[in-house]
C-alpha cells in the first residue's frame, strides 16, 4: 500500500558545503536589500539545525532532517519521523546536528508525539530567541488548547517560509501561501502551497513577521507544491509537556504504543459515529465509508470482449501514522468487488470468483514488526446474505494492545455472480477490530428478488450505481428491505 | 550316491550365477584347475573346501585348510552340514547346495496382465490424461483462450508423460531385459490425471464439507501420489522385494513431507501450505451448513491469544545479527528521497 504523502526524511550520502549553499541562496537577490525572506533567513539561521540520525556502528547516517530551537531553550523541535530510529532502536542508532555554521553536537530525545509527528530533542546550545512557542508547562498528558497562551491567526492566501535542509544539500528558506487546514487525516494539517523537500522535514515554518505558523512535515508527489505543516497549536501542547532539564524516558516504545491506541480510538469512533452507508453492486448492498477521512472510487471493467464484468468500490483512509521505515498504522480500507456471469460456465465462473478470493492474505513469519497471522474462517449466512468469511489477526511485537485485521468475504448464494469484500485495519485495539468487522458484516447484503431474469435487468441498471443511501441502523435496513419485498410482490 | 547335487554360485542379492550338477562325490572346489569346481575368486585359496558324504552319511563341506575359510552367517567353522536353504562364504564366493529331493516353495500365482502391455495402456493412459488435461485448462480458460491454446497445454502434459515414461522404460529394458514402454506410460498417466482428479475433488468436498484442511494442506498428497506412482514404475522394472520398496517409499514420502512443511511452518508460523480455503464453488455444491455472524465474532475473539502469545515484545534482542542485517533497510528506503530529487530538478 503506498500513501500520497511522503515523509521528507533525506538520506543522501552526498556531502555538500552547506555554508556555500546557504551564502548563495541568500545573495541571489542583489538588488532588493530587505525581501522578507531575506531578512527572516538572516535571524533565523542561528536556531535553525540539520539533525541527522547515525548507524552507532559504522557512523553512517540513516536519515537526515532539519528542527529549530525554541526560543532561548535548548529545546529542538523536529519531526518524530526524522527521530523514529532513535526512538525505537536507541540500541542501533544516535542522533546529531549540525548548525548552519556547520559545528555539531549530540542530540537527547525527550518526547515524542506520533499522532501528529512531532519530537522533541535537547541540544547542548540555547536558541537565541527567534522562534518563539509560548507555551506554559503542564503535567497532564492532554493539554486543553484554552489553558495556553494564543497562537497566530493565519488567513488563506497569507505568505508564509519554510526552513530546512532540503535533501542534504544546505539550508533554505522557501517561500508559499497558507492554504487552509486539510481534514484528510484525523488530525488537521495545513496546507502550504511552497516547495517542501525531503530532508526540510521537521523544521519550522513561520509567518512574514517570524512567527511559527507549524512545522515542515509532508507533500505529495502527484502534485506540485502541495505541501504540508504540522499546526503549531500540537508543537505548543508537546512542549507545555517538557522541561529543559528533564530526564528522558528510557523506552520510548510503551508512550508510542500509548499514543497509537489512543489514536486509534479516535479514529474507529469517528469511523463509527453513524454507521455505514450502503451502496449498491448489482443485486448486493455493501457497506461503505465516505467521509473526510476516507475517500471511495469506483471502477468498473466491462469490455464487451470479456465473458464477464467486474465492478469495484474501493474506500481507503488517506492517512496513515508514520512509526518507523517499516510500520504504517492507523489505516483503513475497504474494498468491494462485484464479478457478474456474461459467457462462463458455472464452473468457469466459481473458478473466477476463487481466484479473486485466493491469495487475499498471507502470514509471515519473518516480520520485525507483526506476528503471523492467525485466521479463522467460515460460512455464514445473515440478512439475505450467506458469505465465505475468512478473518485473519495480526498482533504488534513492539506495541502492546495495537492488531491488524484483514476480514475478506466472498458471497456464495449465486453461481452467476459473486460480492467479495475485504476491510483492512492496521493498527486498532481487539475490541474496535471486533467492532468494525461486525458492523462490516452487517452491511452486506443482497436485495431479495432472486430470480435470474430480474437479476440481470436490475444489474444492468446498477452495476455502475454509486449512489449513497444511507441507512440508520441494522433495524433499519432490516425494515428497508421488507418494503422492498411488499414492492416487488 | 544315489542323487544328483547341486552347487549353486549366487550373487549377494541371492540369484544364481552358476550352477554345477554333481554325480560324483567327493568333489573339491578352489581356485586351481584340478578341481570339480572352478572359481575365479582371488580370495579362496587354491584348493579351497571339499563336498563329501560323512561317516553318518550326511552331507557336508569342510575346509581344506584355506585361509580365508568357509562362513555361515559369520561364523567360520572347518566343517558345515549342508542345508539347502543355507548360504556358504568361501572368500567372496556364496555357495549353495541342494539334493535334487529339494522341496521347493509353491508356485507364485502371477497377478501380472500380461495383456496389459503395449498399445492398450499406452492409449488408455494418454486418452486418461488428454481428458483431465483438456477439463482442467477448460476451467480455467476465463479469457475464452483460442485452439492454440488448449493444443499447447495438452502437447506439453502429454510430451512430459512420454519423456518421462521413456526413462522408466530405458531402466526396464537395462535390468530386466524388456522395456514395458506402455505399461510405464500408463503409470504415469493415471498420476498425472489423479493429480489433477485431486485437486478438483478436493476442493468440492473441502467447500462442500466445510473440511478446509483438504485444500489447505496441499504438499501431502501430491507426494503420496508421486510416491504410488514411483513405486509401480519400480516395480514394472522387475523389483523383486515390493516390501522392502514400500517401506523406502514411504520413510522417503515422509521425509519429503516433514521438510516441506517445516519450512513452511518456518516462513509463516502455519503447517499448512495455504493460509485458507480460497476456492468458491455455486451454492448447489454447499452440503455443509452456514453459521450465524455471532458464531463467527466468537472465533474471532478466540484468536486474539494466539496472537498476543506470538508478539515478541524485542525481537531484535532474541538474535543480535538482525540489528546488523537491519541497517541497510532505512537506508534502501529511498521512495522519499529518491523520487523527490528528480522531482525537484524537474521543477
Amino acid at each position: 500500500m503506498s500513501f500520497p504523502y511522503r515523509m521528507l526524511t533525506g538520506a543522501i550520502t552526498l556531502a555538500i558545503s552547506l555554508n556555500l549553499s546557504a551564502q548563495t541562496e541568500t545573495a541571489s537577490p542583489p538588488p532588493l536589500p530587505s525581501s522578507a525572506a531575506q531578512q527572516l533567513y538572516a535571524s533565523a539561521q542561528q536556531d535553525l539545525l540539520q539533525l541527522r540520525v547515525l548507524l552507532k556502528n559504522g557512523n553512517s547516517q540513516s536519515s537526515v532532517g532539519s528542527g529549530f530551537l525554541i526560543g532561548n531553550s535548548n529545546l529542538v523541535v523536529t519531526n518524530f519521523h526524522v527521530v523514529s530510529q532513535i526512538a525505537l532502536e536507541p540500541e542501533t542508532y544516535f542522533g546529531e546536528y549540525k548548525d548552519t555554521q556547520g559545528k555539531s553536537g549530540s542530540i537527547e530525545l525527550l518526547a515524542v508525539d506520533v499522532l501528529h509527528d512531532l519530537a522533541v530533542v535537547r541540544v547542548a546550545r540555547n536558541g537565541t530567541g527567534f522562534f518563539k512557542v509560548p507555551h506554559t508547562p503542564t503535567q497532564a498528558p492532554h493539554t486543553l488548547a484554552s489553558d495556553q497562551p494564543a497562537l497566530v491567526k493565519l488567513t488563506q492566501g497569507q505568505h508564509l517560509y519554510s526552513l530546512g535542509n532540503p535533501l542534504d544539500l544546505g539550508f533554505t528558506i522557501s517561500e508559499g501561501t497558507y492554504n487552509g487546514i486539510s481534514a484528510r487525516g484525523f488530525s488537521d494539517q495545513l496546507m502550504f502551497t511552497g516547495a517542501v523537500n525531503a530532508g526540510m522535514s521537521g523544521g519550522p515554518n513561520v509567518t512574514a513577521d517570524g512567527q511559527v505558523a507549524g512545522v515542515n512535515v509532508a507533500h505529495r508527489l502527484d502534485g506540485e507544491l502541495v505541501s504540508f505543516l504540522v499546526p503549531v497549536r500540537y508543537v505548543q501542547a508537546l512542549l507545555a509537556r517538557v522541561t529543559h532539564d528533564m530526564t528522558p524516558p528510557t523506552d520510548f516504545k510503551p508512550i508510542i504504543g500509548e499514543q497509537l491506541l489512543e489514536h486509534q480510538s479516535v479514529m474507529v469512533d469517528k469511523l463509527l459515529e453513524k454507521p455505514f452507508s450502503i451502496k449498491d453492486l448489482g443485486p448486493y448492498r455493501v457497506p461503505v465509508r465516505e467521509s473526510d477521512q476516507v475517500r471511495c472510487w469506483g471502477n468498473t471493467d466491462s469490455s464487451a470482449k470479456k465473458a464477464y464484468t467486474i465492478a469495484s468500490i474501493n474506500c481507503s483512509m488517506e492517512s496513515a501514522i508514520f512509526v518507523s521505515g517499516d510500520l504504517q498504522t492507523g489505516h483503513i480500507s475497504m474494498h468491494h468487488k462485484y464479478a457478474h456471469n456474461k459467457k462462463l460456465n458455472a464452473m468457469q465462473f466459481s473458478k473466477l470468483a476463487s481466484n479473486m478470493f485466493n491469495g487475499q492474505v498471507y502470514s509471515t513469519a519473518k516480520s520485525e514488526t507483526i506476528t503471523p497471522a492467525a485466521c479463522t474462517e467460515k460460512f455464514i449466512a445473515h440478512n439475505n446474505i450467506s458469505l465465505r468469511a475468512l478473518v485473519c489477526a495480526e498482533a504488534y511485537h513492539k506495541f502492546k494492545g495495537l492488531y491488524d485485521f484483514t476480514l475478506i468475504t466472498a458471497s456464495t448464494d449465486d453461481s452467476q455472480m459473486s460480492l467479495q469484500s475485504m476491510i483492512n485495519m492496521q493498527g486498532v485495539s481487539y475490541s474496535n477490530g471486533m467492532k468494525l468487522v461486525e458492523q462490516f458484516l452487517q452491511g452486506l447484503d443482497r436485495t431479495t428478488q432472486k430470480t435470474g431474469e430480474k437479476n440481470r435487468s436490475g444489474d444492468a441498471e446498477s452495476t455502475d450505481d454509486v449512489e449513497a443511501q444511507p441507512l440508520a441502523t441494522k433495524e433499519a435496513s432490516a425494515q428497508n428491505s421488507s418494503k422492498k419485498v411488499e414492492a416487488a410482490q | 550316491m544315489s542323487q544328483s547335487i547341486f552347487v549353486e554360485q549366487l550373487t549377494p542379492d541371492g540369484e544364481v550365477l552358476h550352477r554345477t550338477k554333481i554325480t560324483q562325490l567327493p568333489i573339491r572346489i578352489g581356485r586351481a584347475y584340478d578341481n570339480d569346481i572352478i572359481l575365479d575368486d582371488p580370495h579362496t585359496a587354491a584348493h579351497h573346501a571339499q563336498i563329501e558324504l560323512s561317516q553318518l552319511d550326511e552331507l557336508v563341506i569342510s575346509d581344506l585348510g584355506s585361509y580365508n575359510g568357509i562362513t555361515h552367517a559369520n561364523t567360520r567353522e572347518n566343517f558345515f552340514v549342508v542345508n539347502g536353504d543355507k548360504i556358504y562364504r568361501l572368500g567372496h564366493t556364496r555357495l549353495r547346495i541342494r539334493t535334487a529331493d529339494y522341496q521347493v516353495a509353491a508356485e507364485v500365482t502371477d497377478y501380472t496382465n500380461h495383456r496389459w502391455e503395449g498399445w492398450l495402456p499406452a492409449v488408455t493412459g494418454l486418452v486418461l490424461l488428454s481428458i483431465t488435461g483438456l477439463v482442467s485448462t477448460w476451467v480455467a480458460d476465463l479469457n475464452q483462450g483460442t485452439l492454440s491454446k488448449y493444443l499447447l497445454e495438452l502437447v506439453s502434459v502429454l510430451g512430459f508423460a512420454i519423456g518421462w515414461s521413456g526413462i522408466w522404460a530405458l531402466f526396464s529394458r537395462l535390468f530386466n531385459g524388456h522395456a514395458r514402454f506402455g505399461r510405464h506410460l500408463f503409470i504415469a498417466s493415471v498420476g498425472l490425471a489423479g493429480m489433477e482428479v485431486w485437486e478438483h475433488l478436493s476442493g468440492v468436498l473441502a467447500y462442500a464439507l466445510s473440511w478446509e484442511s483438504l485444500v489447505t494442506f496441499t504438499t501431502a498428497p501430491v507426494v503420496v501420489i508421486c510416491a504410488l506412482v514411483l513405486y509401480f514404475h519400480m516395480i514394472t522394472v522387475g523389483n523383486k522385494r515390493p516390501g522392502r520398496l514400500k517401506i523406502y517409499l514411504a520413510a522417503l514420502s515422509i521425509l519429503v513431507i516433514a521438510i516441506t512443511t517445516t519450512k513452511k511452518y518456518q516462513a509463516s508460523n502455519h503447517f499448512s501450505d495455504e493460509l485458507y480455503m480460497g476456492n468458491i464453488y455455486p451454492p448447489v455444491v454447499r452440503v455443509s451448513s452456514d453459521h450465524s455472524v455471532d458464531e463467527f465474532m466468537d472465533s474471532m475473539q478466540s484468536l486474539q491469544a494466539t496472537v498476543d502469545e506470538a508478539r515478541k515484545e524485542n525481537p531484535d534482542k532474541e538474535d543480535g545479527e538482525k540489528v546488523v542485517k537491519k541497517s541497510p533497510k532505512p537506508e534502501s528506503k529511498p521512495d522519499p528521497e529518491t523520487e523527490t530529487p528528480e522531482q525537484n530538478t524537474e521543477k
